[in-house]
C-alpha cells in the first residue's frame, strides 16, 4: 500500500476550512455600500417620523390608551374602515384587471381612446369626484330627476357604505388597472401559446397562465388601493361614511385632542403593517427579467366577437360615471361663472404654485425612493425589506396626521425650515413614497443584475454604473413614479394648507376654499385646470408604457 | 511566495472557500493559469463553479483564501479590490449587454463609454469579432451569436489581464454552438488574452482548452491538460463524469494489473486491491462462438458504435468501435482484449462494481 | 440609423423635465420668506373668498403686511396647539365659537385689552377677554311662503316634531354650523331635552343635505317646507340669480343661537401690537360694513348697521350661554353618531 497513487493534489486540501483566516469585514461588490445603507436609512427613518409622532403623543397619555381602544365605537368603526377597504379593493382589482386586459390585450373598439379615458379618474380629488357623484346620484339628483318623470320617486340612498364603496372605488382602480397593464406588457406570448398547445381554452389560460403571472402587479396595485382607501377623508366624509379617518378627524377638529388621535392612528399603522404582510405574502417570489435579451414577440389580442358590445358598455359606463360625471358637474359651475371675473387670469399664478410643489415632491420622492429600491431588490434582507415596507405607511395615514406630525417636528426642531415649500415636499415625499418605490420596483426587477455586473468588470465603480447604466435602464420607471406622485399631490389638500408656505395657495386649495363658501363657480376654473394638468401626467405614464413594451 | 512560476501565473486562486449560509458553495479551490492559456472549469450544474468565476470577478467574497491576478492580489485577508479594479472582462451567460446602448457604444463601455474616446480600439475590437457593420444597432435587433460576439468585444475592449466566460454557448442552438466556439477560440487566441470559461458540457470543454479543472460538489477534482485528464482520470468520480468507462476490480503487482481480462500494463506503478479503469474505445472485439462475453445491446451512432457485453462472470462491459458491423450484432459471443496500459484506483473502499 | 433617431427621440421629455425642473428651482429659490418685520401672520379658518379684501384693504390703510394661512377653522386650532411655543402665528380667525372656546382652555390664546372687547356686547365675546366675535350667524328656519306662511311655523324647533311635519323638514348633519346649533342645545336644554327633540326629528322623517345650499335648494323647489339653515344663504345664493326667490327667513322668538365668527391673538404672538390693531380694524366701521354689505352676516361691533334685511341683532333672543362652550363637538358628534343621524 505504500505505491504512489496519482491522487489529484487539489483534492488533498479536503481538511476543515480554517475559519480564522480572513474573517475580517472588507466591502465587497455583493455587499450594499455603506452610502446606499445610510441613504436608505435616512429615507426610512423619514418615513417613520409621523410614527414617532404617534407614539410620543400616546405615551403622553398613557393608561388611558386602553379605554380609548377599548369604546365600542372605535371597535366598530375599526371594522367599518376594514369592511371598505376590503371591498373597495376587491372591486378595484376586479375592475382594474379587467379593463387593463381589455384595454391591452383584446381587439376592443376604441381601446386607444379607452385606455387613456380609464385611467383618468385617478387625477380627480376625492373631495372634487365624491360631491359630484352626490350632485349626480343623491336625493334630487340629475339621475333622479331624469328619472322622475318614470315614476321613480326614490332612488337608493348614495349616502353610507355605498356610495363611499362606489366613488372609492371609481378613484382607485386605476391604480390597479395602470399596474396590470405594465405587467401584461411584460408577459411573455410564448407562455400562452405552450398553454394553448397543452390544451387550454382562452379563458383557462387567462385563468391559470396569465392571472397567476399577474399576481404581482395586482398585489401592487391592490396596495396602493387599500392604502389610500383607509386614508382617505374626502370622499367618506362628504359621503357620511363612518370610517376610522372621520374617527380620527373628529378627535382633531371636534375635540382638538391629539393623544387619542394618535392612539387610533397608532391602530391605523397596526392594520397597515397587516396589509404590507398580506401583499408580501401575494407578491411571491416572482423574477421579472427576461433571460436573454432576445427580440420581443409581437403579442397577440384576443378577439371578443359578441362580447365586444358589453365590453365597450362597461367602459363608457365606468368612464360616465368616475370621470363624465365630475367632469359635467364642474362644467356646469364654469357655465354659471360665465365669463366674468379674471379667475383664468388668476388661475395662473395657483397653477404655477402647484406645478411647483408638486413638481419639486415628485422629483424629491423618486430620488428619495432610489436608494430604498436597490437596498430592497439588490440586496434583499430582513433589514432592507423592513425599510421598504417603512416607505409605506405615510400613505396610509389621513394627511392631517402626517402634516401635524411635521408640524410637531418642524415648529421644535426646524423652525428656520417650518412652512417653507422644503417642509411642504418633505410632507409629500412622506406621504407619496410608496407610489414611486412601486413603480420603479417593479422596473429595477426587469432589470438582471447581470448588466450591472458587466459594467464592473468594465470598470465603473458602484457610482457610476448607477448612473450609466441602472438609471438610463430605469427610465420607465422614475417617469412613471414621478408622473403618479405629481398628480397626486397636485390634488392633496390637508398637507398642503397646514405646511405650505403662508400665503400659498394652489389649485387644491383653491377649489376647496370656494366649494367651503359654496361659491361653486369660482371652483370650476382652478378644478378644470387641475383636471387637465394632471391629465398630462397621465398621458407620460401612458407613453412610456407603450414605448417600454 | 513569489517563486518563478508564480510570476508566469496569469491567476492564481489558494484555497478558495465560499459558504452561502451553511452551504459550502465551494471549498479548498486551487487554480494557477499560466498567461495565454484557456482553462475550462467543467462539472455538473450546481457544483459552484459559477461561484469561483464570481469569486475571481469580485462579485462574491470568499470566506477564506487569496485570489492573484497577475501576481497582483485582488482578493485575501484583509484585502478585497473591488470588480472594476481588477482588470478582469467578463462574458455573462445571458450576455448582458446594456440594452439602451448601441453595439459600438456597448464595446466602448468599458473604454470611458465614448465612441470618440478611442475609435480605433473599438474598430479594432470590432473587427476582431466581425461585427464593424453592424455597431449602429441596438443589441436586441442582432442575433444569439451576434450578440454573443458583442459581449466578447465589449469585455477585450479594455484590454484585460483575464477574461471570464460563464456558460458562454448554453444560450446558442446546437448548429450555432459548434461555429461560434471555434470563433471564440481565434478570436481569444488572437488578442491574446487568458481566459477561463465556466462549462457542463464535457465536448465544449475538450475542444476548447488548454486546460480542464474537473469541479464536483464544491471542490476541484482535478487539473489537467484535455488528453491526459481523458487518459488518466484522477478518480473514479472524474473517470464518470468524463466520457464512458469500464471499472473492473483487479490486484496490482507494480507495472502490471491481475483482473478478470488477464495481467494488464498498468499506466502508473500500484500494488495492491485495485479498481481498474478503461476508455471503452480500448476495449477490443472478436466475434467467437466460444468466447467469455456475450453482446447484449448494440447502439449504432454512424461514425461509430457501441456494444454492451456481458462477461460469464457476469461483468458488463461497453466497447465503442469505430466502423461497421464485421458481424457484431446482438447475442454473438466474443472474445475482448486490451492493447492500451489502463488506470488503477485503489480500493479503499471496496469494489464499486461497474454498473452498465 | 433611424433606430438610433429615436433613441435620441426618447430622452427629449426628460430634457423637457430637466428644464421645468431647473425653473422650478429657480421660483423655489426666490420664493420670499416671511419677514416679520412690519408684518404679521394670520391662521384663518374663515376661507379667502370672504376675508381677502379685508386684509387687503388693511395692508392699504395700515402697511403692515399680513401673512395669511387659510384653512379649516379645527385643523388651523389643531396645528396652534401642535406648533406650541414656536407658532408663527399673531392672529386666529376662526370661523366659529367653539374652536376658539378650545384654545382658549388649552390657555394659547392672550386677553384682550378691555376697551377693545366694550366694542361687543358681552354675549358675543369670551368672558375671560380672550376673543371677541367679529360677525355673526343667526340659525333660521327656512320657508317657501308659497306652500306656508309664516303663521303656520311653530313657536320654537320643538314644534317641528309635530307630526304635521312628517318629511317636510330639511336639515345638514355633517354640516359644522348645525353641529354647533346642537352643542348649544347640549349646553342650555341639557344631554337629554336635545337627545328627545333630534331622535324625534329623525323619526319625523326629516330629510338628511350635504350642505346648507342644497337645503334651500329643495326648500326653493318645494321638495320641502322648512330647512334649518344659516340665515345669510338665502342671500348668498340670490346674488348669484337674475329671477327672484322665493325662500324667507323665519326666525323664532326665543332660543335663536347667533354662533360668531371671531378673533384672538396667541399668546405666543411677538407682534401683539400689530396684532390687536388688526383685531381694532376687524370691528372698525370700514370692515363690520364690508360683513354687512358683502356676506350678509351680522356685524357685532356695536356701532355698526345691519343690513336692512335682515331683523336688527338686538331683537335676536339669543340662548344664555358663553359660545366658548361650544368647543364640545366632539360630545355632538357622539351624541349625532349615536342617533345614527350622522
Amino acid at each position: 500500500m505504500s505505491a504512489h497513487i496519482p491522487i489529484n493534489r487539489h483534492s488533498e486540501t479536503r481538511s476543515e476550512p480554517s475559519l480564522s483566516a480572513g474573517q475580517r469585514r472588507v466591502p465587497s461588490a455583493k455587499r450594499p455600500s455603506l452610502s446606499l445603507r445610510l441613504a436608505a436609512g435616512i429615507v426610512a427613518a423619514l418615513a417613520l417620523l409621523p410614527l414617532v409622532y404617534l407614539i410620543v403623543r400616546t405615551v403622553e397619555i398613557g393608561p388611558e390608551i386602553v379605554g380609548i381602544l377599548a369604546r365600542p365605537r372605535t371597535v366598530a368603526v375599526f371594522f367599518n374602515s376594514l369592511g371598505l377597504t376590503v371591498a373597495v379593493t376587491a372591486s378595484s382589482v376586479l375592475i382594474g384587471v379587467l379593463l387593463a386586459w381589455l384595454t391591452a390585450r383584446t381587439d376592443l373598439p376604441g381601446r386607444h381612446f379607452w385606455s387613456t379615458v380609464t385611467c383618468l379618474p385617478l387625477v380627480l380629488p376625492s373631495y372634487v369626484g365624491a360631491f359630484a357623484l352626490i350632485a349626480a346620484l343623491g336625493p334630487n339628483g340629475m339621475l333622479q330627476r331624469l328619472l322622475a318623470p318614470l315614476g321613480v320617486e326614490q332612488l337608493p340612498s348614495i349616502y353610507g357604505f355605498p356610495g363611499a364603496w362606489l366613488a372609492l372605488t371609481l378613484f382607485t382602480y386605476p391604480y390597479v388597472q395602470l399596474s396590470v397593464r405594465a405587467g401584461l406588457r411584460g408577459l411573455d406570448p410564448s407562455l400562452e401559446d405552450a398553454a394553448r398547445s397543452l390544451g387550454r381554452t382562452a379563458p383557462q389560460v387567462f385563468r391559470e397562465v396569465i392571472l397567476p403571472h399577474l399576481r404581482p402587479a395586482i398585489a401592487a396595485g391592490a396596495l396602493l388601493v387599500a392604502l389610500y382607501t383607509l386614508s382617505d377623508f374626502g370622499a367618506v366624509s362628504l359621503l357620511q361614511f363612518n370610517a376610522f379617518t372621520r374617527a380620527i378627524y373628529v378627535q382633531y377638529t371636534g375635540a382638538l385632542d391629539r393623544s387619542a388621535a394618535a392612539v387610533l392612528a397608532l391602530l391605523l399603522v397596526a392594520l397597515t403593517f397587516l396589509i404590507l404582510l398580506i401583499e408580501y405574502r401575494l407578491r411571491g417570489r416572482t423574477r421579472y427579467y427576461r433571460s436573454s435579451a432576445g427580440a420581443l414577440r409581437h403579442q397577440r389580442r384576443a378577439a371578443l366577437g359578441i362580447w365586444r358590445y358589453p365590453a365597450v358598455a362597461l367602459c363608457a359606463i365606468i368612464s360616465l360615471l368616475a370621470l363624465g360625471v365630475p367632469v359635467l358637474v364642474t362644467g356646469y359651475w364654469l357655465l354659471q361663472a360665465g365669463a366674468a371675473d379674471g379667475q383664468w387670469l388668476q388661475s395662473i399664478d395657483i397653477t404655477l404654485n402647484s406645478v411647483t410643489a408638486s413638481g419639486l415632491a415628485s422629483a424629491a420622492c423618486v430620488l428619495a425612493a432610489l436608494p430604498i429600491v436597490i437596498y430592497a431588490v439588490r440586496h434583499p434582507s430582513h433589514s432592507s425589506r423592513l425599510m421598504e415596507r417603512c416607505a409605506y405607511i405615510g400613505h396610509a395615514l389621513p394627511g392631517i396626521v402626517v402634516a401635524l406630525a411635521l408640524v410637531f417636528f418642524g415648529a421644535r426642531y426646524a423652525p428656520y425650515f417650518y412652512q417653507t415649500l422644503f417642509m411642504l415636499v418633505l410632507a409629500y415625499i412622506i406621504l407619496f413614497l410608496p407610489l414611486a418605490v412601486g413603480s420603479l420596483r417593479a422596473s429595477l426587477l426587469q432589470i438582471s443584475p447581470r448588466i450591472e455586473e458587466a459594467a464592473r468588470t468594465l470598470g465603473r465603480t458602484s457610482k457610476q454604473t448607477l448612473t450609466s447604466v441602472t438609471l438610463p435602464l430605469l427610465r420607465p420607471g422614475l417617469f412613471t413614479g414621478m408622473a403618479l406622485v405629481f398628480l397626486t399631490c397636485m390634488k392633496e389638500l390637508p398637507a398642503t394648507l397646514i405646511l405650505g408656505p403662508t400665503g400659498f395657495h394652489t389649485l387644491a386649495t383653491r377649489i376647496w376654499g370656494a366649494t367651503e363658501e359654496a361659491f361653486f363657480a369660482r371652483a370650476a376654473a382652478p378644478a378644470l385646470i387641475l383636471v387637465l394638468v394632471s391629465a398630462i401626467s397621465i398621458w407620460i405614464i401612458l407613453k412610456h408604457e407603450e414605448g417600454d413594451a | 511566495m513569489t517563486t518563478e512560476t508564480d510570476q508566469q501565473s496569469a491567476i492564481r486562486c489558494r484555497h478558495l472557500c465560499k459558504h452561502f449560509g451553511d452551504v459550502p458553495a465551494a471549498c479548498g479551490v486551487d487554480l494557477d493559469i499560466e498567461s495565454g492559456r484557456f482553462l475550462a472549469l467543467l462539472g455538473p450544474s450546481g457544483c459552484g463553479k459559477t461561484t469561483v468565476l464570481r469569486m475571481i470577478a469580485g462579485f462574491e467574497m470568499p470566506d477564506i483564501g487569496e485570489v492573484e491576478i497577475g501576481g497582483r492580489l485582488v482578493s485575501g485577508p484583509d484585502v478585497f479590490v473591488q470588480p472594476e479594479q481588477r482588470r478582469v472582462g467578463m462574458v455573462f451567460q445571458e450576455y448582458a449587454l446594456f440594452p439602451h446602448l448601441t453595439v459600438e457604444e456597448n464595446a466602448a463601455f468599458g473604454l470611458n463609454g465614448r465612441v470618440s474616446h478611442r475609435p480605433e480600439r473599438i474598430h479594432e475590437v470590432l473587427t476582431l469579432v466581425g461585427l464593424e457593420g453592424v455597431r449602429d444597432r441596438m443589441p436586441h435587433e442582432l442575433s444569439g451569436g451576434q450578440q454573443q460576439r458583442v459581449a466578447l468585444a465589449r469585455a477585450l475592449a479594455p484590454r484585460p489581464e483575464l477574461i471570464l466566460l460563464d456558460e458562454p454557448f448554453s444560450n446558442l442552438d446546437a448548429a450555432l454552438r459548434d461555429r461560434v466556439r471555434q470563433e471564440v477560440r481565434q478570436i481569444l487566441r488572437k488578442a491574446g488574452v487568458t481566459a477561463i470559461f465556466v462549462t457542463h458540457d464535457q465536448e465544449e470543454a475538450l475542444s476548447l482548452a488548454d486546460e480542464i479543472a474537473v469541479m464536483i460538489d464544491g471542490r476541484i477534482m482535478q487539473t489537467d491538460r484535455p488528453e491526459r485528464l481523458y487518459r488518466r482520470p484522477a478518480s473514479h468520480l472524474v473517470a464518470t463524469f468524463l466520457g464512458d468507462a469500464n471499472f473492473l476490480p483487479g490486484t496490482a503487482r507494480g507495472d502490471t494489473v491481475e483482473c478478470e481480462l488477464g495481467a494488464l500494463p498498468a499506466l502508473e506503478s500500484v500494488q495492491g486491491e485495485v479498481e481498474i479503469m478503461f476508455r471503452p474505445e480500448d476495449l477490443l472485439l472478436t466475434a467467437d462462438d466460444n468466447g467469455p462475453g456475450e453482446i447484449i445491446e448494440r447502439t449504432y451512432f454512424g461514425h461509430d458504435q457501441m456494444l454492451k457485453i456481458r462477461m460469464n462472470s457476469q461483468t458488463l462491459l461497453k466497447s465503442r468501435l469505430v466502423g461497421c458491423c464485421r458481424g457484431l450484432h446482438e447475442g454473438q459471443r466474443v472474445r475482448v482484449h486490451l492493447e492500451t496500459p489502463v488506470m488503477a484506483y485503489p480500493s479503499r473502499y471496496g469494489c464499486p462494481v461497474a454498473t452498465v | 440609423m433611424k433606430k438610433k433617431l429615436t433613441h435620441v427621440a426618447s430622452y427629449i421629455p426628460l430634457l423637457l423635465l430637466l428644464l421645468v425642473g431647473i425653473v422650478l428651482t429657480g421660483r423655489f429659490l426666490l420664493m420670499e420668506r416671511v419677514d416679520t418685520r412690519n408684518a404679521i401672520t394670520i391662521y384663518s379658518g374663515r376661507s379667502e373668498d370672504l376675508i381677502q379684501p379685508l386684509i387687503d384693504r388693511f395692508t392699504e390703510e395700515t402697511g403692515i403686511r399680513v401673512y395669511i394661512r387659510y384653512g379649516q377653522t379645527a385643523e388651523m386650532a389643531a396645528t396652534i396647539l401642535e406648533e406650541g411655543r414656536n407658532s408663527p402665528a399673531d392672529i386666529f380667525f376662526a370661523q366659529d365659537a367653539g374652536a376658539l372656546g378650545a384654545l382658549s382652555r388649552a390657555g394659547r390664546l392672550a386677553p384682550l385689552p378691555e376697551d377693545l372687547l366694550e366694542e361687543v356686547e358681552p354675549r358675543f365675546r369670551s368672558p375671560k377677554h380672550h376673543w371677541i366675535g367679529v360677525s355673526g350667524r343667526a340659525r333660521v328656519a327656512a320657508y317657501n311662503p308659497h306652500r306656508i306662511s309664516p303663521e303656520q311655523l311653530p313657536e320654537d324647533l320643538s314644534g317641528f316634531c309635530a307630526p304635521e311635519w312628517q318629511g317636510r323638514v330639511g336639515w345638514a348633519p355633517a354640516n359644522g354650523s348645525f353641529q354647533a346649533f346642537v352643542t348649544a342645545l347640549r349646553v342650555t336644554q341639557g344631554e337629554e331635552a336635545t337627545r328627545t327633540w333630534l331622535a324625534c326629528m329623525q323619526a319625523n322623517g326629516t330629510r338628511a343635505y350635504a350642505k346648507n345650499t342644497p337645503i334651500i335648494a329643495a326648500v326653493e323647489a318645494g321638495e320641502i317646507d322648512v330647512g334649518l339653515v344659516n340665515h345669510y344663504y338665502i342671500h348668498a345664493m340670490q346674488q348669484g340669480r337674475q329671477t327672484t326667490m322665493h325662500v324667507r327667513n323665519h326666525y323664532f322668538a326665543s332660543d335663536v343661537l347667533v354662533n360668531v365668527a371671531g378673533a384672538s391673538i396667541i399668546d405666543t404672538s411677538g407682534n401683539k401690537d400689530l396684532a390687536e390693531q388688526f383685531v381694532r380694524y376687524l370691528l372698525a366701521a370700514d370692515a363690520q360694513r364690508y360683513f354687512t354689505d358683502h356676506t350678509y352676516e351680522y356685524p357685532l361691533a356695536a356701532h355698526a348697521e345691519t343690513n336692512p334685511a335682515l331683523p336688527p341683532l338686538r331683537t335676536l333672543q339669543t340662548p344664555d350661554m358663553d359660545l366658548s362652550e361650544l368647543d364640545d363637538l366632539e360630545g355632538t358628534l357622539r351624541l349625532l353618531q349615536d342617533l345614527g343621524i350622522l
